[in-house]
């Protein structure tokens, strides 16, 4: 009797600990600054253990029955955090409220669980063996869990599953407790089926959720995987990074919130700026909204229309406000729409004119993408244009990439557009290129907004110089029945990908 | 403060309900089971006509002409009659649908053939066909130095084809995996023999080697080569290697649904030497293709005949009449037979059923037609996923099935889909096409399923697990093979020949069933109907 006590009162202690650092290291994942994250996860927890202890003496009878009741709940609010926060993540708009709710929860029912254990065992030990002893293995509990935490559970197991297996644990407890009380529990039977319906789910929760937050995946993305989402186009990933957010799409970065305004700035400005007093503005994917947050810098711009495949995308950069921050609310202002279909498709059956088009596509490293960047494809991108107009085709790295990049030139030459190509340098990328597109060369504009974080002044026409080593080269022409790109780009990043 | 059972078991229940939400992926989810059936339009209204019984016509209809058969060489007569302004005449079918061989489907994935699936750039000198091309725009203009420029989304997008072998996809049909040098010089000897017969004309200054093939040179060491098989042509050649037997093979039974050693060296020759065409920054290599195969271009000849088509017209007898011909037909839908009477009759079905529907045309040894099985195989992974359908045209070297094609490569998208169509052939050459015949027929659903999986799955390894249904078709007639002696025999010559008001246009006239050769007969017929027509009205 008393070994087991001892033993459960171990385990309530390492479980309490456990959902402490679980909810810390989820809230610096998400959130980022781990320091102020622990630093407010730890007080909230440790104040609303404050108010469990407080609450303790206004139960009064049928203290085993609560105590159960209070695992039970533990077991379902502390298990299921984890895998409830990630999945809530991306619906919710205030994120940190449900966060402290949670941890609140979690605090005020640890917190009821030493009071009323104590109590409990009032009658059948001596009072200061019972403190002693309970206190003792309680701090011993808290050791072992801040030891295994980093050690062990978060590189093997992952956020999600630490959780739901230390649930598990919570309701083992429970159970434990209905057989060695069971003349004093009332209502057996219903609280058996309850710990038993828990602990199902729990181990149900356990085997499922491999999909988020596995420590490979953490190590393919170099930072802790805070969303991840297999929809029918792509696999979208987010990650925490010390430096910031990072986007993946099927493995592939796509900005790292550090450094994107320099893609943005350098994608957006060059083209806008040349025309005189744009308004219409046409995005080709671009789903993160990153691209139309510099579009509406221009005042001018009275609609702004993005065509993006995948509508979890453009969904989750509506929605979340870490990503909200970022292009800030873009997708909020009445100047946008969005239609979530297939560019190319769309395309075709347009018959409007923009002033200028912007091209964030992929790079081409499938055959399907290989055909956003054809001849075909430029012929009906050169129809919607209108005649003073510009657009800009985000081209590859012309480093990495040579052939592609003059490549992507070409096909455009050949759909009967003057090109202008530049690149700039982007520490999350290396070396990228861009191509503008229209009736003339791009002309040198230094009408830029004022709140620009990268171009200004002469920035273009430094952007414009090739050095020799990315200097043009002669390339076939990408058109659907030789898709002569996409064996370039195999060919080229093949070499410098290990 | 303490919650009461049910609003603990209440609260429960939310919390789980709001929990499981996210673990939608269910990493356990096994083989799913493969769906599908058999899919053989008419084949019991067809078998009617071997039992031969069926009620005596109640009903007349009279017209001007009468086309037996809605495959590619009726339709073709079909639409130049109505392009010569005649409207009155009548194109029936026993099926439902117009387009024979070139039969298609549609599911949710996308459309996908039947049959055949695609068409080589016609030379320049087949103008007939550039004509129909440009005329349903498939060829949208031409340059200064007159090529022919095709739709970009018509011609077949990149990779057209590959070739699996020795473990390796390779990115031609022709094997050079692995092979000796001894091996590569008889390809090399091989085409650079077929580059001399494409550029060689005979005394008559025709192309040896010609679509149609009517046209081509009456060069006679060249006709003679119609006498040998194109097996012991090869072999005379000392062209004998493994991996070229194999290729030979599979190109046969590509076109002719028949082995080297059953098909004529001059037809086995004309597969490669006639394929002279060229477009706009298009070569000889390029073909024209569409998700549904050539259901796209019958279709086209169909939308402009079709107020003259009637389906579900299973015709019992035609026979010569005293005013000019006439046909019987039963419908079944209908439940009665009606009689058709007409100036002139087009007989555009395959010699099999022609000689079932008029007397005294068997022949001592029954024209050649291979069965064939086709299967439409629906996927669930996008196209590219783990190699799959990341060509046009995907084949296994060494394998007896013609491999796959892919229905979405000419989407016009970045983004295909989450689903793949592929179209898998096989031509069950090289037995008695009888015997074949019945044992194809013979064949259960489960049968096709197991052979097309096991033959997928030596291409990629766990596409089983990716298919989730499989549609057969099995084609007992599949095409004519043409044997040697027959192109350039007598019996061809005869069977072409019309018997008073009676015309003949099939494929089974050329002795090889591409497209181009069911236009050119269709055509012929149809001119040879006008001609009789306008002198009959002359008179």
């Amino acid at each position: 009797m008393r070994y087991l006590l001892l033993i459960s009162v171990f385990v309530i202690a390492t479980c309490g600990l456990i959902y402490e650092l679980v909810a810390g290291t989820l809230a610096s994942y998400i959130l980022g600054d781990s320091v102020t994250q622990f630093s407010t996860i730890i007080g909230a927890y440790l104040f609303s253990m404050g108010i469990g202890s407080f609450l303790s003496k206004y139960f009064q009878r049928n203290l085993i029955t609560v105590f159960v009741r209070i695992e039970l709940l533990i077991a379902l609010v502390g298990g299921f955090g984890a895998a409830f926060l990630f999945w809530a993540f991306q619906w919710v708009t205030s994120f940190q409220l449900l966060l402290y709710f949670q941890v609140g929860l979690t605090g005020i029912m640890v917190g009821l669980e030493i009071p009323l254990l104590m109590r409990i065992l009032q009658d059948k030990f001596e009072f200061k063996d019972l403190v002693s002893q309970i206190f003792t293995f309680d701090y011993i509990g808290a050791l072992f869990a801040s030891l295994l935490f980093p050690l062990l559970l978060i590189p093997y197991l992952g956020l999600i599953r630490t959780s739901f297996f230390f649930g598990m644990l919570n309701a083992g407890v429970a159970l434990w407790a209905v057989f060695m009380f069971k003349e004093e529990i009332r209502g057996r039977k219903a609280i058996l089926s309850a710990n038993v319906m828990v602990l199902l789910a729990l181990v149900a929760g356990f085997a499922f959720s491999g999909n988020i937050q596995k420590n490979s995946e953490n190590q393919a993305y170099e930072g802790n995987v805070i969303y991840a989402k297999s929809t029918p186009y792509q696999r979208i990933v987010l990650a925490r990074v010390k430096s910031g957010l990072r986007l993946f799409l099927n493995g592939n970065l796509q900005f790292n919130s550090l450094d994107e305004y320099r893609y943005h700035e350098a994608l957006v400005h060059p083209i806008l700026a040349a025309v005189e007093n744009p308004r219409k503005v046409l995005v080709l994917g671009g789903g993160d909204g990153l691209a139309v947050r510099e579009i509406l810098k221009y005042p001018t711009v009275d609609s702004i229309l993005l065509v993006d495949l995948d509508p979890a995308m453009t969904r989750l950069f509506t929605t979340n406000p870490l990503l909200t921050a970022l292009n800030d609310s873009s997708f909020y202002s009445p100047k946008v729409r969005v239609i979530n279909g297939d560019a190319f498709q769309w395309i075709r059956r347009d018959s409007s004119l923009f002033d200028c088009v912007i091209i964030d596509f992929p790079d081409p490293s499938n055959y399907s993408l290989g055909k956003l960047y054809s001849l075909s494809f430029y012929h009906e991108l050169k129809r919607i244009l209108k005649p003073e107009g510009f657009g800009v085709i985000q081209s590859t790295s012309p480093y990495v990439a040579r052939k592609s990049f003059w490549c992507v030139k070409h096909t455009l030459e050949a759909a009967g557009f003057v090109c202008s190509p530049y690149h700039t340098y982007l520490p999350s990328f290396g070396d990228w290129g861009f191509l503008a597109v229209g009736n003339r060369i791009l002309p040198v504009s230094e009408n830029y907004p004022a709140n620009t974080r990268f171009i200004s002044g002469n920035t273009l026409e430094q952007m414009m110089h090739f050095p020799l080593d990315i200097e043009e080269v002669e390339t076939d022409i990408n058109r659907l029945n030789n898709q002569a790109l996409v064996q370039y780009f195999e060919k080229e990043w093949a070499v410098f990908t290990p | 403060m303490k919650m009461t059972r049910l609003q603990f078991l209440k609260w429960m229940g939310v919390s789980l309900a709001a929990a499981t939400l996210p673990l939608g992926c269910n990493p356990f989810s096994g083989r799913r089971k493969i769906e599908g059936g058999m899919v053989n339009p008419a084949v019991e209204t067809g078998h009617l006509l071997r039992k031969g019984q069926f009620p005596v016509p109640t009903e007349t209809l009279n017209t001007k002409v009468v086309i037996i058969g809605a495959g590619i060489s009726g339709l073709a007569a079909a639409w130049h009659l109505k392009k010569a302004g005649i409207n009155d005449f009548l194109l029936l079918d026993l099926e439902n649908e117009a387009g024979g061989n070139a039969a298609s489907g549609q599911n949710e994935t996308s459309a996908y053939p039947w049959g055949a699936h695609y068409l080589p750039l016609p030379d320049l000198r087949n103008t007939e066909l550039l004509d129909f091309l440009t005329e349903i725009g498939v060829i949208t203009g031409k340059t200064e130095d007159g090529m022919p420029v095709y739709r970009p989304e018509y011609l077949c997008q990149a990779p057209q084809e590959r070739l699996y072998m020795h473990g390796i996809w390779q990115s031609s049909l022709v094997p050079q995996t692995g092979m000796s040098a001894a091996e590569n010089q008889e390809f090399h000897e091989f085409f650079a023999f077929i580059e001399e017969m494409k550029r060689s004309t005979g005394e008559d200054g025709k192309p040896l080697f010609s679509i149609p093939l009517d046209s081509s040179s009456e060069d006679a060491a060249t006709r003679a080569l119609d006498q040998q098989s194109f097996a012991e042509f090869l072999q005379s050649k000392g062209w004998n290697s493994m991996p070229f037997r194999w290729y030979m093979d599979y190109c046969c039974k590509d076109d002719y649904g028949a082995l080297a050693r059953d098909v004529s060296a001059w037809a086995g020759i004309h597969y490669f030497a006639a394929r002279t065409g060229k477009g706009f920054e298009a070569g000889e290599s390029a073909v024209l293709t569409w998700p549904e195969g050539n259901g796209f271009l019958a279709q086209k000849l169909f939308a402009r005949v079709k107020e003259n088509f009637r389906g579900n017209a299973l015709v019992y007898q035609a026979t010569q009449s005293e005013q000019g011909a006439e046909c019987s037909f039963f419908d079944p839908k209908a439940g009665k037979s009606f009689q058709v009477q007409a100036q002139k009759l087009i007989m555009a079905a395959p010699h099999f059923v022609r000689s079932r529907l008029m007397p005294g045309q068997e022949l001592s040894t029954p024209l050649h037609h291979a069965p064939w099985v086709v299967a439409n195989v629906t996927l669930h992974c996008e196209p590219g996923h783990n190699d799959i359908a990341e060509a046009w045209d995907s084949v296994a070297y060494g394998r007896e099935s013609l491999g796959y094609i892919n229905a979405t490569q000419q989407k016009m998208s970045g983004f295909p889909g989450s689903k793949s169509q592929i179209t898998w052939y096989h031509a069950l050459a090289g037995k008695d096409p009888r015997e074949a015949r019945q044992e194809a027929f013979s064949q259960t659903w489960e049968h096709w399923k197991e052979m097309v999986v096991a033959d997928l799955s030596y291409m990629h390894k766990d596409i089983g697990d990716l298919i989730e249904r499989i549609e057969v078709r099995t084609w007992g007639h599949g095409m004519v093979a043409p044997v040697p002696g027959y192109i350039w025999g007598k019996t061809r010559q005869s069977l072409i020949q019309p018997q008073g008001n009676i015309h003949f246009a099939h494929t089974d006239l050329s002795g090889i069933s591409l497209f181009e050769e069911g236009f050119y007969q269709g055509r012929r017929a149809a001119e040879e109907v006008l001609g009789e027509i306008s002198v009959n009205s002359a008179s």
